[in-house]
């Protein structure tokens, strides 16, 4: 990463962690997590918190879909680590990869319900514009999609706005395909706390 | 002043210690913890309170003005809650006068009534993204509050801070190696520059949220009304 603190300054405690990660996973812990462990108590803490609740607390949407999000305002943002992350655990959460890349490809054809679909291009208009009418946000009422899950995706768009910025802006190592599914398994049964 | 301060100074040393015991866990009922403005003490004062969408409204049966719990919930910004056996922090308090009592349920606003409160405080209880930008903007930190708050901002900042912020918030992929090594010759620490990008961060995103959060309340009413 960009800034040697982010790859050098952990304690013993978080150093002897990462290792034991590595051994078990038998991949390399990602940049995204080890920028969580950097002084966890100014933003990783918190940003966990955000993060789960938005990706695995109750909600209307499935964690498919929401994974579904992720990868998508990623792809918007042209964000490469993240892109990467979520279309996998997209994929494996939905047990569908092809799906998945149809709607990063053409959202407009995807084999995907309208009200997900009127709910991605929400986001990606917020996303690419900055701002939202409240006539684009009537077209996903209209569509059927209940407020609270407006509220939802709106907070996965802030979690992921967040860390595709820092992962360009610090300069995340991609990972190979192989340690993308494995971080995929590792999000879908471990979370994000 | 709807309850007499003879009567308050009565409840301070009397009723409370009873109700202290009861307001944690009964319905209607919520214990504030709050520390002294000043002497940075713990209290805990037990209090009425009535559930909205987003947090709580406390009846305040002593009026507004010169309640020292009031002060330092305003003071601090926020408090923590202990009500039906929780604990909740919650933030956002804001003292105002309703003489129609709004918000408040039949029975409630009717007793309110009789003893004339109209003053109250509302809470909001803290989402996890308030936890996050109140720590990054009013925390401790390596990187002053003015320079964190005009990175979220993404206004303000001296060169050549702008140009690493500004791209975080609007350009990220553009980000290089050389707007780091400006920034480190300029006299900003790792840790300074650890901060602020993430204030950037956070700061873009969160007006992003509110951007949708905005346009879906306008959304809903027309919905509303319509």
């Amino acid at each position: 990463m960009r800034l040697d603190i982010l790859n050098r300054g952990y304690g013993a405690g978080t150093k002897a962690l990462f290792t034991v990660i590595r051994l078990v996973s038998r991949h390399p812990v990602p940049d995204a997590a080890r920028l969580l462990f950097y002084r966890p108590d100014f933003y990783g803490a918190r940003m966990k918190e955000v993060t789960q609740r938005a990706m695995r607390g109750p909600s209307g949407w499935s964690v498919g879909d929401r994974e579904l999000m992720a990868a998508y305002v990623s792809t918007v943002n042209k964000s490469a680590f993240c892109i990467g992350a979520h279309t996998a655990t997209a994929g494996r959460a939905y047990h569908d990869s092809p799906k998945v890349a149809a709607v990063l490809a053409d959202l407009d054809s995807a084999p995907i319900s309208e009200p997900l679909r009127a709910t991605l291009r929400m986001l990606g208009t917020l996303t690419r514009e900055g701002t939202l009418t409240a006539e684009g946000v009537q077209a996903v009422l209209s569509a059927g999609v209940s407020r609270q899950q407006v509220e939802d995706a709106l907070a996965v768009c802030f979690a992921f706005n967040t860390t595709n910025r820092l992962a360009d802006a610090f300069g995340f190592e991609l990972l190979s395909p192989a340690g993308f599914e494995a971080g995929a398994g590792y999000l879908l049964k471990r979370g994000y706390r | 002043m709807p309850i007499p301060a003879r009567v308050a100074q009565w409840n301070k040393v009397g009723l409370n210690r009873v109700v202290r015991h009861i307001a944690p866990w009964a319905p209607g009922l919520a214990v504030v913890v709050h520390r002294g403005r000043r002497s940075g003490r713990a209290y805990q004062t037990p209090v009425n309170v009535f559930p909205t969408d987003d947090g709580f409204v406390i009846a305040l049966t002593y009026g507004a003005d010169n309640t020292e719990w009031v002060k330092n919930v305003l003071a601090a910004g926020g408090c923590q809650l202990r009500t039906r056996g929780r604990v909740l922090e919650v933030d956002s308090p804001r003292v105002y006068h309703d003489a129609t009592r709004r918000g408040i349920r039949a029975p409630h606003r009717y007793v309110l009534g009789l003893i004339g409160v109209a003053d109250f405080l509302s809470l909001r209880r803290q989402t996890a993204h308030r936890a996050l930008t109140d720590r990054i903007l009013n925390g401790a930190g390596t990187a002053t509050r003015d320079l964190r708050a005009s990175a979220f901002a993404n206004d303000g900042l001296p060169p050549p801070l702008d140009a690493l912020v500004g791209k975080v918030a609007t350009t990220p992929t553009e980000v290089t190696e050389a707007d780091f090594a400006v920034a480190r010759a300029a006299g900003f620490s790792e840790d300074q520059l650890f901060e602020l990008v993430v204030c950037a961060a956070v700061g873009q995103s969160s007006r992003l949220y509110e951007a949708g959060r905005a346009a879906l309340a306008r959304a809903a009413d027309t919905r509303e009304e319509g």
